[in-house]
């Protein structure tokens, strides 16, 4: 029993690899988080506004009537005397900010703790817009938030924080690798020609791959499924564990490079690098160089 | 040291639960919608989830603990299986193509996926009609000159691998639903 409890206890709380480079970890997510959200600034009032493209009447019916979202902060600087316009752009200022204060450290936790909050109440203010990457990177803040937290067991709650993102990562490629199994398409290939369809505007090589060697999409949406039904597996077995690590991010690539998803793809492959760390990634120059500079 | 880690392991055990169930609870949404659409084992799977039942009070505590972690949504991607049609707004001025709006490719690309988003629902006509009063007025005001606009909706339907074998084509549908005019 004691033996147990002591590898429980290894496993979740013993975990210190690379927690020199804990900083850099903060830095790629919260960089992350602030480029997605200026990349849509110029466009906030069309996909956070109640005015916008799909108006807050349509937004409200699709979430659950208690869900934190934006009208419950701009209703409160509305009701002392803020036009309607001025209280959502004073909304994003301050997540914007808040990014910005968790890279110059300046009051991490409590600002990681905001750009959280602020973040999922952006992303349920426009549901009809949101997609997988708004939720992966809604949990890369929350794993952050962990991250951010500075105490004398900042190794305990490092390990911790790596843990939880190693499992969930299990979880999020285990039930949609399930999902794709439970159908017939990604069996047959159509799959991925579908979405490549959806996505892109038909080119000339998805055509010619299409009409002259359709196997290869059977071959990539099998992999897909096996991969990701099999990732808690290989992942965590030493002789399949880089391998499986390559090749999502190779997928995640052609993700980025096919589909046009980049958000997500980007946020994938970054997830994955701090969950499991592999050396080729975290002994590069860069990293190397900024780990003293940012502790 | 010993409560903080009894504190930490009781969150990671229940947001492991949490995440997991969510998964289950929207798979078993399937018997309702795609049950037709899944293979032999996807339908045992269903099946015998039937029996598997959380209780309202924990499921409410899940959800909220789920909707600030970002995983209440599930992961369930393009499953069981990726649509193979395509439904689009299309809106027109003069039978010139009004693009929704999107400066920047993350923008363009969150607003054109409402119509994955949305997807199904779009076939709802009482909710089609909402979306697409919605969009028009935002494209009225971000269009002050345009007084008319020609509303149609586009289907796309993408045959199958073995059907573009045989020669299929991509089948394109588009029907004028709507003429607006900004009064």
């Amino acid at each position: 029993m004691k033996a147990v409890l002591n590898s429980i206890n290894n496993f979740f709380f013993g975990y210190n690899k690379n927690i020199e480079k804990k900083n850099i970890f903060i830095i790629a997510i919260s960089t992350f988080g602030l480029l997605n959200i200026l990349l849509i600034l110029p466009d906030i009032y069309n996909v956070y506004s109640r005015h916008g493209i799909i108006n807050s009447g349509i937004n409200d019916f699709l979430i659950r009537q208690d869900q934190f979202r934006l009208t419950f902060i701009t209703n409160a600087f509305e009701k002392i005397g803020f036009p309607y316009e001025y209280a959502l752009a004073m909304v994003i200022a301050l997540y914007i900010c808040s990014f910005l204060f968790i890279l110059m450290n300046y009051y991490r936790l409590v600002f990681a703790i905001i750009v959280l909050i602020l973040h999922n109440a952006l992303v349920a203010s426009s549901y009809s817009f949101s997609y997988g990457a708004d939720y992966m990177i809604s949990f890369s803040l929350f794993i952050n938030m962990i991250l951010c937290i500075n105490s004398k067991y900042n190794r305990v709650i490092y390990s911790f924080a790596i843990r939880l993102l190693q499992l969930q990562l299990c979880i999020i490629y285990f039930f949609s690798g399930l999902g794709k199994a439970m159908g017939n398409n990604w069996y047959t290939g159509d799959a991925i020609w579908y979405l490549v369809s959806t996505y892109t505007r038909i080119n000339i090589i998805t055509a010619f791959v299409a009409t002259t060697i359709p196997v290869l999409f059977k071959i990539i949406s099998l992999s897909v499924v096996i991969i990701e039904l099999f990732y808690p597996v290989l992942i965590y077995n030493k002789i399949t564990k880089n391998a499986a690590l390559l090749y999502i991010i190779i997928t995640h690539i052609i993700i980025i490079l096919i589909i046009n998803l980049y958000t997500f793809g980007a946020v994938m492959i970054i997830l994955n690098v701090i969950a499991f760390q592999p050396k080729i990634i975290l002994e590069l120059k860069y990293f190397k160089r900024n780990e003293y500079i940012t502790e | 040291m010993k409560t903080l880690k009894l504190f930490l392991i009781a969150l990671l055990l229940f947001h492991v639960l949490s995440s997991s169930i969510i998964n289950i609870q929207i798979i078993k949404t399937w018997k309702n919608s795609t049950y037709s659409s899944l293979n032999t084992y996807g339908k045992k799977i269903i099946d015998n989830l039937e029996h598997f039942n959380i209780p309202e009070i924990i499921q409410i505590g899940m959800r909220n603990y789920s909707y600030y972690t970002g995983t209440e949504r599930g992961y369930e991607y393009y499953s069981p299986n990726a649509a193979n049609r395509q439904t689009e707004i299309i809106f027109k001025n003069n039978a010139v193509l009004i693009d929704l709006p999107g400066k920047t490719f993350e923008s363009k690309f969150k607003i054109r996926s409402v119509f994955t988003i949305l997807g199904g629902q779009l076939e709802n006509d009482g909710f089609r009609n909402r979306v697409i009063q919605s969009m028009a007025v935002r494209l009225f005001t971000l269009h002050p000159d345009i007084n008319h606009m020609d509303i149609s909706i586009m289907k796309k339907h993408f045959p199958s691998l073995e059907q573009i074998q045989q020669g299929k084509p991509i089948r394109i549908q588009e029907n004028t639903v709507y003429n607006i005019d900004k009064n």
